[in-house]
């Protein structure tokens, strides 16, 4: 069982009863002593050693209700800089969001300044997340502002026991613990394959004269135009969008485009298969085109034919129940989003997923044109830019632990591991990718052991979105040559093999890697850095970026 | 209303239905420290709308005491 602790200004200590079932959690000595517990390594929460701590703060207690924008600065300031430096970068840490409730809250005044007061808290927490990638915000307010003030707060339990909130609130509290923890462990989704009718739209496209499409600001067609605004909510933070549908491919591209309700347009799918071919048929081809595995999809259709088909056909797709009422479409698609696709940190890389897809794409097209892979290359003009990985630690945690196919080792990082490597006993090398097409973000990451006389190669993982541009080869001469410089005349490096990682089995034998060792088919290779076979690629690399966000 | 006061200490306890009895007294039941009297007499107000002074919250000793100070 996870080991959590739960810690507040409050007493907060029956959201910690509640959990007792799901998770080891720490027994609080009482409450309000929050900073001391976690500044004194000697402190009894230390003994315990949590690997999660929620630090779920009511503001008002916070700022002693002093409603002053100077003293609320001073109040937070205070307790950021305490926790700041009591963190340990072995332990993740969830931070409430702020919601200042009081009965002075109740009047003009403080009601005007409720916001700006909030807002001083979450900058500081912003701030810290920013620096720090083992920090995350527990949203806290909207659990609040869900139930309402009056239902999550107990003015009597507060009297009698410093005990803030209702049980419900309690029981809500309890239930984002849970899912914040879930999402910073699970394997998020990637794809969201939609159907058309009944799904983005009441209706059948094409049968406009008959039966124009129910879409609309009233009535059973805002339904589905507020599903879509939920829908490019989820693209937005890291799904790629796709459809699959039956319909008549022109009446529907007319529709997505022209239709002034549609809040979804053409680019903000990375693929339409608008066909009448099976399902499951194009939900492959999408597999195909996408370079994703089918455990990645999550399929939406109103048709339980059709989900029976996909369910059957492909296992490993995520088909869930559609809602039976049109009412409830919005709140399902919410809900599909916290069930497969939310992530406790987004990267600039995440928001921008659907974009990737689309210019792949175009890159596509563009080889089909070339008469020769050579050819294509050279037209894609593409840069290679090291950056510097210890600026970017959330990116390259999410490529080594989340990439599967293209990773020989499939080593994973935890958050102190990967800054114990930064911080200097090895070598991390992350690159970012651009063409003519656009910029793919940082894709690559390496990382060298050098710490006895030979270097081991121990992670080399690329994102699948840029594979097939021979850019491996580029980023493996780069490392090779690097080392070389640094006098080293030799390197090791595996191949682990897994379910996913197949298609590099043979990657070091091509690059004239000696096999030294095979065991369980691990194989062990060692190159002689001066011996090396001429490395094909075609690529501008740029040696460090200057400043990198 | 004697049941459903009965019922709701149970499920504030987190005890299955049938334990907790007009009869039950705290000490008894080891769920039932003072953390647990604060959300019983929270929930008590908020579910169920009866109000149990501040001042006499340390008069509770069992369910009996409850029912008694609800007036049912």
């Amino acid at each position: 069982m996870k080991k959590i602790a739960i810690l507040s200004n409050i007493n907060i200590n029956p959201v910690a009863r509640l959990l007792k079932k799901e998770f080891d959690v720490y027994e609080t000595e009482g409450y309000g002593n929050e900073l001391e517990l976690l500044l004194n390594k000697g402190s009894s929460l230390y003994g315990f050693h949590p690997e999660a701590i929620f630090l779920i703060e009511d503001t008002m207690e916070m700022i002693h209700h002093e409603l002053s924008e100077e003293s609320a600065k001073r109040h937070i300031s205070n307790w950021f800089e305490t926790v700041t430096a009591s963190m340990d970068p072995g332990c993740e840490y969830f931070i409430s969001d702020a919601y200042l409730y009081g009965n002075e809250m109740m009047f003009p005044e403080t009601r005007k300044r409720k916001r700006r007061l909030e807002c001083l808290w979450d900058d500081k927490l912003d701030a810290l997340i920013a620096k720090n990638p083992n920090v995350y915000v527990f949203p806290y307010r909207v659990i609040i502002e869900a139930i309402g003030e009056e239902k999550a707060f107990s003015r009597k339990m507060w009297y009698l026991g410093k005990v803030l909130h209702s049980m419900d609130a309690h029981q809500r509290i309890c239930e984002e613990i849970v899912q914040q923890i879930r999402i910073n462990e699970y394997m998020p989704k990637k794809v969201l394959v939609l159907d058309l009718d009944y799904t983005l739209w009441g209706g059948i496209a094409g049968e406009t004269d008959l039966s124009p499409v129910n879409l609309s600001d009233d009535g059973a067609g805002l339904f589905y135009k507020d599903t879509q605004r939920v829908i490019r909510q989820i693209k937005d933070n890291g799904a790629v969008l796709c459809i699959v549908s039956k319909n008549n491919e022109a009446d529907a591209m007319d529709l997505i485009a022209n239709h002034p309700h549609m809040v979804l347009r053409p680019d903000d799918f990375a693929i339409l298969e608008i066909n009448w071919n099976d399902k499951a048929s194009n939900i492959r081809k999408i597999v195909d085109r996408l370079n994703v595995g089918l455990d990645s999809f999550v399929f939406i259709d109103d048709s339980e034919h059709e989900r029976q088909l996909v369910r059957e056909m492909l296992p490993e797709v995520e088909v869930p129940d559609f809602p039976e009422k049109v009412d409830l479409l919005p709140e399902f698609m919410v809900r599909i989003f916290r069930t497969y696709f939310e992530k406790s940190r987004i990267t600039k890389e995440d928001t921008q997923k659907t974009r990737q897809y689309i210019l792949n794409e175009r890159r596509s097209r563009l080889l089909d044109e070339m008469a020769s892979f050579h050819k294509y290359l050279a037209a894609l003009n593409i840069t290679v830019t090291r950056v510097d990985a210890a600026k970017n630690v959330d990116r390259v945690l999410q490529l080594v632990n989340k990439t599967n196919q293209f990773n020989l080792t499939t080593r994973r990082y935890t958050m102190p591991e990967m800054e114990r490597a930064l911080s200097g006993d090895k070598k991390v090398y992350s690159f970012r990718v651009s063409d003519k097409f656009g910029d793919s973000g940082i894709v690559a990451v390496l990382i060298v052991d050098t710490e006895d006389e030979v270097p081991v190669m121990e992670e080399f993982t690329m994102s699948c979105r840029v594979m097939g541009r021979n850019i491996e080869y580029g980023l493996i001469d780069y490392v090779e040559k690097d080392l070389i410089r640094c006098g080293y005349d030799s390197l090791y490096a595996s191949y682990i093999p897994t379910q996913k990682n197949r298609p590099v089995a043979g990657f070091y034998e091509n690059l004239g890697y000696e096999l030294e060792e095979e065991k369980d088919g691990e194989k062990r290779y060692r190159l002689d850095l001066h011996h090396r076979k001429e490395r094909n690629f075609l690529l501008k690399f740029i040696e460090m970026e200057a400043d990198t966000v | 209303m004697r049941e459903k006061i009965i019922n709701l200490i149970g499920e504030t306890l987190r005890l299955n239905p049938g334990i907790i009895t007009e009869e039950t007294m705290a000490k008894d039941v080891e769920a039932w420290d003072s953390l647990a009297q604060v959300l019983i007499i929270g929930e008590l107000e908020s579910k169920l709308g009866i109000c149990i002074p501040l001042d006499e919250a340390g008069d509770i000793y069992g369910v009996k005491d409850i029912l008694e100070k609800a007036g049912v």
